[in-house]
């Protein structure tokens, strides 16, 4: 009698434990943060976010997933698009412990959430988030992006007309706002090497004032460098006067706008027949893409959600994951310090869906894809292939 | 009543141990939620000065955040000015904003005010966007505001943003409470209610409708400051037009100019989002919904304002009733002194024929109608006139002209004397000239006292800051106003009823109390326009006898327009005829009852 009730106790005990057992031994997920505006002025940037990440994560698995098929759980924060939610997002991120968030899309929205990241000293990897100050401004050790920063297409620019174009002579053209000098200046910069070893001249340097109706003046000296090509790295209001303008004085080398220059707007002031032919250097939308893992990421898409994504921010927000996946897989851990020694010193190897990936020191993306984009005689916006 | 202040105490020190002991039960994203709470109850409460107490429309009131944040920005990254100092020069700044924004636009009525302070807000938003001399950086905004320090005591944590947000709202609120409960609250709950009531029981409409604009401007720029220094980042994406709804939606729910209200709006608007973050994209649809629930199950407000037994406020004062007495009697007798002296230095000159009020070819034109044409009118001092003739001759637009509310297109209207042509009505009632409305013009959701106090108005002194501070002179001149009111209340048999509602009472009282609001500030000339429509005989009657006992007791001069012939015939020393704009006749009740052209054209219809 009395030992058959201890055996019912045990069995009992058992039944009790050994779920418990097996889920210790399945180990729990790895969660990693995603905020994006689900909701908001930006929503359809968070949702395209939301459905990159999810289509990304899918690719990870089937390639065996990391840590040894330990799973990977995305949560989710809305930002609203607005920066008091972001900082209630972040707070809520750090609450729930994940290893690691990718977010945001928008400047003014991800500052705020990066200053409660590196407070939690929590790694931050943004998507959209392209202003300059948000890693040059104050030292940020957890804050890192797949996107480029808004110069980085003065870089591109550079390394492409120099070695694409073959250009010689070269005039950069700004406004003096901070987006147009900040891209010029990295234009110039890049540009160095090249004067450097005296294979290209910049020949001229300079800043037209915005909201100006005749830039004639200017573009008279401009024409007298006689340039091979031309870069504005203003906006478009500006940009479709000055190529109208410009072509009227006779400058005929090729017009590279930054990518506030053109866009439809741009080639209704310019008019189709001096729009055409205008080239802009641009993050390229995901149907532009040419790696391997953009193959397959764009069919595994267009598969779950029946379309692509129609901006070129979210597949940085799936590069932020493969870049996380990475450097979990890499560092065996999710211990932040570990991840952030990959992240900072050994990403060689990783492969996002925009190319490898890696980081400068103060975390911005490193060899960013750019593309030279072309406006056609129908007035679309396509990839440059002379 | 002492126990009920003994529980009401306990549970207001529970709370406070509530709130001092939150973020120890919560984490910080928890506690961050309930400091965005207090930034929200903050600009709820700004907002509720101007939307709640005044019942003015602002649809634009993220603009005046946005300045308070953008100060604070500004002066700190550019000039490192510290947080804690550009607390005062935020609300400064946006409040002198407020000042110059709306003072053109003061005067518009309801939905054109509201669209309006929509512009406003687009506006500053755009201009914040388009980086004005290179100062709001553009639409990225402006980062790395610093973070404010209570001497040593840096401010960082989010428990200490927590603490620090609150300890401003309490301050906030002590401050906003005792403005409510003064002459201040009390104007500005008058424009709401009744803006040309307001206006004839001599409160200045403009002034105070400014006043409530800068105010609340003022402490939306405070949150401002707040938020720019838990954040250390602003920019344009944050106040936006959908923020001002958020506003206008915290004070609707809570309940129009209660200040527990708006603090609870303000936690269903911040703290519902985040419950309902399990739902993701879902989450604002689920929020819409509550507030919609929300707005048919309690379409006054969650936490609608009661209005309070005045008599309970100025506490204590029975003990020093004595002291305080004389020094009541000390203000009326230095006030009565004054009167007395200006109408000696007015009289001797100007009242000839013993007109205290006099009309010289007035004339008022409503498009092409003419409806009052050369008029003029003699009002015999310490008499009872009364102005007769068939609907629609002009009458109320006589009233209307003389107490200030239409400005005549030509001629003029002398007062004692002074020239009052197209003075303010505000200005015309602190003249001495008191009236009552055809239609009663009451503020309704006003308890009767308070609305009787309307009329003292002028007559008191203290202002936003001896309000918040409640000095002696404050304190005595409020009791001082609810003693005279209460007086008048008892005349007119309403000293029962004072802590009642206004549109509770039934309408013959209705009509008294709006009498008594004319009577409390001593009018030298009243005038009434129907004072016995709606009335029974009875009640007519009671009326005639104290409108009377009036004259004699008072001092005072009657104008009345009416149509009950027993009352014109019975009361009047005077009669004045009109017909088309003009005057056809005037003399004693008995000359005008035999007149033939008056018999012909007014009283002929009736057989």
């Amino acid at each position: 009698m009395r030992k058959g009730k201890v055996w019912i106790c045990l069995c009992l005990a058992f039944l009790f434990v050994l779920p418990l057992g097996i889920a210790y031994a399945q180990e729990k997920p790895i969660k990693i943060g995603l905020q994006a505006p689900i909701t908001g002025q930006w929503a359809y940037e968070g949702e395209m976010a939301k459905n990159s990440v999810e289509v990304a994560l899918q690719m990870i698995q089937e390639e065996g997933g990391i840590l040894g098929g330990r799973k990977i759980e995305i949560v989710i924060a809305d930002d609203a698009s607005n920066p008091r939610d972001s900082a209630l997002a972040a707070q809520r991120l750090v609450s729930q412990r994940v290893a690691a968030v990718i977010g945001t899309y928008g400047s003014s929205v991800n500052e705020p959430a990066a200053d409660i990241y590196e407070a939690n000293k929590m790694i931050d990897i943004g998507y959209g988030s392209t202003a300059v100050k948000l890693t040059m401004a104050k030292e940020r050790k957890y804050f890192f992006r797949t996107c480029g920063r808004d110069d980085t297409q003065g870089q591109f620019f550079s390394e492409y007309s120099v070695e694409e174009m073959k250009a010689r002579r070269i005039a950069i053209m700004h406004d003096n706002t901070t987006f147009a000098l900040g891209v010029a200046e990295e234009a110039k910069k890049a540009l160095k090497q090249y004067l450097d070893a005296g294979i290209a001249e910049l020949v001229f340097y300079d800043a037209i004032t915005p909201g100006e109706k005749d830039f004639t003046p200017i573009l008279t000296k401009l024409r007298e460098t006689n340039p091979d090509v031309w870069y504005f790295t203003g906006y478009f209001p500006e940009a479709g006067l000055l190529v109208r303008q410009g072509r009227d004085l006779g400058i005929k080398c090729p017009f590279v706008g930054g990518n506030a220059a053109i866009n439809e707007d741009f080639i209704k002031i310019a008019g189709l027949d001096y729009a055409k032919g205008c080239l802009m250097t641009q993050e390229p939308m995901p149907t532009d893409l040419d790696t391997p893992k953009a193959k397959r990421f764009l069919e595994l898409y267009r598969q779950k959600h029946n379309t692509i994504p129609t901006s070129p921010w979210p597949v940085y927000a799936a590069d932020a994951l493969f870049a996380l996946a990475f450097a979990i897989d890499k560092a065996g851990s999710t211990e932040t310090d570990a991840m952030l020694n990959v992240l900072r010193t050994g990403m060689e190897g990783c492969d996002g869906i925009t190319g490898s990936i890696g980081f400068t020191d103060r975390g911005d993306r490193r060899g960013i894809i750019y593309k030279m984009y072309v406006v056609t005689e129908k007035g679309e916006m396509v990839v440059y292939n002379p | 009543m002492g126990k009920g202040r003994g529980t009401s105490k306990f549970s207001l020190l529970a709370i406070i141990l509530l709130f001092c002991l939150y973020p120890l039960f919560s984490n910080f994203y928890w506690t961050d939620v309930a400091f965005f709470f207090g930034v929200y109850a903050l600009l709820g409460l700004s907002l509720n000065i101007v939307l709640g107490e005044t019942g003015l429309f602002d649809l634009g009131h993220a603009a005046f955040y946005a300045i308070g944040a953008y100060i604070t920005a500004i002066l700190n990254t550019l000039y490192g000015i510290p947080i804690i100092w550009l607390i005062p020069l935020s609300a400064i700044g946006a409040g002198l904003f407020a000042y110059i924004v709306t003072s053109p636009i003061i005067h518009l009525r309801g939905d054109y005010l509201c669209v309006v302070t929509i512009g406003i807000g687009e506006i500053v938003r755009l201009a914040l966007i388009n980086n004005p001399f290179g100062l709001t950086g553009g639409p990225n905004g402006i980062t790395g505001v610093g973070r404010p320090s209570l001497g040593p005591f840096l401010i960082d944590s989010p428990t200490r943003f927590y603490f620090y947000v609150w300890g401003i709202l309490v301050i906030v609120i002590i401050c906003l409470i005792r403005l409510q409960r003064s002459r201040i609250g009390r104007a500005w709950n008058y424009l709401r209610e009744d803006d040309i009531a307001a206006e004839t029981s001599g409160i200045d409409v403009r002034h105070f409708k400014l006043l409530a604009f800068v105010m609340g401007a003022a402490l939306a720029g405070v949150a401002g400051n707040i938020y720019a220094s838990k954040l250390m980042i602003v920019s344009p994406d944050t106040f936006t037009f959908m923020e001002s709804s958020m506003l206008f939606c915290i004070v609707m729910l809570g309940g129009l100019g209660s200040i527990p209200g708006s603090i609870l709006g303000a936690g269903i608007i911040t703290v519902f989002p985040e419950i309902f973050r399990i739902v993701a994209n879902y989450r604002m649809l689920f929020f819409g919904g509550a507030l919609v629930l929300t707005m048919i199950f309690r379409p006054g407000g969650i936490w609608p304002r009661k209005r309070e037994a005045l008599r309970l406020q100025v506490s204590n004062i029975d003990d020093v009733k004595g002291k305080v007495r004389g020094k009541l009697k000390a203000i009326d007798k230095s006030q009565n002194m004054k009167k007395t002296t200006s109408k000696n230095n007015s009289n001797e000159p100007n009242t000839i024929g013993n007109h205290i009020l006099t009309t010289d070819k007035l004339t008022m034109t409503f498009g092409g109608l003419v409806a009052v044409n050369e008029f003029d009118l003699a009002v015999s001092q310490g008499k009872i006139t009364s102005i007769i003739g068939p609907n629609g001759a002009g009458k109320t637009t006589v009233f209307n002209v003389v107490t200030g509310i239409y400005k005549p297109v030509s001629g003029r209207v002398y007062f004692e004397g002074n020239d009052i042509t197209g003075l303010k009505p505000h200005k015309i009632a602190e003249l001495g000239l008191a009236r009552t409305f055809q239609n009663i013009r009451l503020f309704p959701n006003l308890t009767c006292i308070e609305n009787v106090m309307a009329g003292l108005h002028h007559r008191m002194n203290s202002y936003v800051l001896s309000s918040i501070v409640r000095t002696e002179s404050q304190r005595a001149e409020e009791k001082w106003a609810l003693e005279i009111a209460m007086h008048w209340l008892e005349k007119t048999g309403l000293g029962d009823v004072h802590d009642e509602l206004a549109k509770n009472l039934p309408y013959g009282k209705q009509k008294l109390l709006e009498l008594a609001r004319a009577l409390s500030s001593s009018p030298r000339l009243l005038i009434l326009d129907e004072p016995s429509s709606g009335l029974n005989d009875k009640e007519t009657e009671e009326l005639m006898v104290f409108l009377e006992s009036l004259l004699e007791e008072q001092n005072l001069t009657i104008l009345l327009i009416e149509h009950d012939m027993n009352v014109v015939m019975g009361i009047s020393h005077w009669v004045v005829v009109m017909d088309m704009g003009m005057k056809i006749a005037e003399g004693t009740p008995k000359e005008i009852y035999n007149h033939p052209k008056v018999i012909e054209a007014y009283l002929g219809r009736e057989e």
